[in-house]
């Protein structure tokens, strides 16, 4: 027979309909027998009722909601339109070509250093299986550890600017950065993998339009590109129902002070056609659950990055405030098949 | 039409289209905020939320899973993000004034303990359960979140999280214990018509 403590998972599991026969009968059997876990059972079984037990929206929910978006103004029906061309912050195009290098050469040449989700033993302080946290402290702790960058990736940025150099010259945009070539000689290696590629011609497409060195960018990471429309934070009683000024507080300027644009609607970057990734998101105030299982790296920058499949991408920033992360590029239908989800460091 | 159909219709500006995903999502969707809200009030603005997010998000979506799909996940995202929010405002003011409605509202839990047998029993214990979920730790409210409010199975929630079933298992079987203990410690508060400061003398 067994004991109280075993019986506790044989009961959960009997909520939820996964128990053998055998087991079936092991907990009718204690039961019977011990009154504390009959009791237990109770309990448990009508909590599981209640939490699963469904709602029914309010009368009147759908048309309430059909209103609001009728009466949204233009800008919040984003259009499958033509990409449009869009100035990227000298930087951070060049931190993201970077990035996508980093990948491309880690993956190829240190498969062993490459820091993927959950499965490596490299996860240091990532350990998914925490010790559990029975406190019920009231304390909704989303992930919250950042490593520290692998010195060995000092070493492969090192050797990749190097090599960078003395390719220069593959890319056509004037003052084009170093990695951007760099990427353009290992596409060839990145062949084989379904992330970040991209073509050289691109850089021709992008200098096509404005160039890149006019865009201020002092390395504060802002970004002085339109921001999507940015939608109001919903539960906050006290906000009035602007479009697009909400969820602007922590989105930063660009140097000369110019505010983003907030009512430009979602477009498409200048590089879609080479565009590795399908959008890039940042997350200032650590990642969500959902990204434990995506691959992931440490950029340059020591910032942890995920690439997440391009579906998931769109589920994810659809459903995140402007407030917590700033959805840079959101590129619809660019058939990228990966977005980039980087999680700013904390320190 | 078929849930595919319309989807396509809606990306392309088809209100009406849309408007009959809102009719057959609603309750699922709401159900989803209600929980992980604690509260109807906040869980019925998220629900419009998340149908308005997939509005405009409609271009994005590759139809690779269904919308259905598609727009839970968005849903459960924004609610996560909604948390997060309120933690961070319960942190910058922790303070709670007996005024404050949202704060000292206490989870009425009828003294047979969560034996409810009117409805209003059982929408009180339906709120008091969503409460209790806020106050997880995250790993018991990630495995309960996806087990009791997305009815996902051992082996999906398993992939979802990478981790192994056994592991889901046995993390379900203490979220769950944990989730007693909360709402165990919250039915000592007093009832609101008190001006006493809620009892949190730990008996039991």
């Amino acid at each position: 027979m067994r004991n109280c403590e075993e019986v506790l998972e044989l009961i959960s599991a009997a909520l939820d309909g996964a128990l053998t026969d055998g087991e079936q009968r092991e907990l009718d059997a204690h039961l019977n027998a011990c009154p504390v876990c009959s009791a237990l059972y109770a309990e448990l079984s009508a909590l599981h009722k209640a939490a699963g037990e469904p709602e029914e929206a309010p009368a009147g929910f759908a048309q309430q909601v059909m209103c609001r978006i009728a009466a949204a103004p233009e800008q919040d029906r984003p259009e499958p339109a033509a990409p449009r061309p869009k100035i990227i912050p000298w930087r951070r195009w060049a931190s993201l070509a970077a990035v996508a290098a980093i990948v491309v050469l880690a993956a190829v040449t240190l498969p062993s250093q490459l820091r993927l989700g959950s499965g490596s033993s490299d996860t240091a302080g990532r350990s998914y299986d925490a010790p559990e946290n029975e406190s019920g402290s009231g304390e909704i702790e989303l992930y919250d550890a950042i490593e520290e960058p692998d010195p060995a990736w000092d070493d492969l940025e090192v050797s990749f600017a190097t090599t960078a150099q003395a390719d220069a010259g593959a890319g056509a945009v004037k003052e084009t950065n170093d990695a951007e070539s760099s990427i353009a000689a290992h596409s060839a290696d990145a062949g084989a993998l379904d992330i970040p590629k991209s073509e050289p011609t691109a850089a021709e497409e992008a200098s096509g339009t404005e160039p890149i060195n006019t865009v201020s960018d002092n390395g504060a990471g802002a970004p002085d590109i339109p921001m999507p429309k940015s939608t109001p934070p919903p539960p906050e009683p006290d906000t009035a129902e602007v479009p697009g000024s909400a969820g602007l507080n922590s989105i930063t300027y660009g140097a000369d002070g110019s505010p983003p644009d907030i009512n430009m609607p979602e477009s498409v970057t200048t590089f879609s056609e080479s565009e590795a990734y399908c959008g890039i998101l940042v997350l200032t105030d650590g990642p969500l659950e959902e990204l434990e299982r995506c691959e992931s790296f440490v950029d340059d920058e020591g910032n942890l990055c995920y690439l997440v499949p391009a579906e998931d991408f769109y589920a994810i920033s659809a459903g995140l405030e402007a407030e917590n992360g700033e959805v840079k590029d959101t590129v619809a239908g660019n058939g990228a098949e990966y977005g980039l989800i980087i999680v700013e460091s904390l320190s | 039409m078929t849930e595919q159909e319309l989807a396509a219709l809606a990306r392309q500006g088809d209100q009406d289209a849309f408007a009959q995903l809102v009719k057959a999502n609603q309750n699922k969707v709401y159900t989803l905020c209600v929980r992980m809200a604690g509260n109807p009030e906040d869980g019925e603005d998220l629900a419009q939320e998340a149908f308005l997010r997939a509005w405009r998000s409609l271009p994005s979506f590759q139809g690779e899973s269904s919308f259905s799909t598609w727009l839970y996940r968005l849903t459960s995202n924004l609610c996560i993000d909604f948390l997060r929010r309120e933690k961070r405002r319960k942190q910058a003011a922790p303070l709670i004034s007996l005024d404050d409605e949202e704060d000292s509202r206490p989870a009425e839990i009828p003294d047979r303990r969560f034996l409810p047998e009117s409805e209003l029993e059982r929408r009180e214990l339906r709120n008091a359960v969503g409460r209790g979920i806020q106050k997880l730790s995250e790993q018991h409210r990630q495995v309960l979140v996806l087990r009791e409010l997305e009815g996902l199975s051992y082996g999906e929630i398993a992939a979802r999280l990478g981790m192994n079933e056994g592991t889901v298992k046995s993390r379900i079987a203490r979220a769950r214990l944990a989730l007693r203990a909360i709402l165990l410690s919250d039915g000592n508060f007093s009832p609101p018509a008190s001006s006493d400061i809620v009892k949190q003398n730990g008996k039991e």
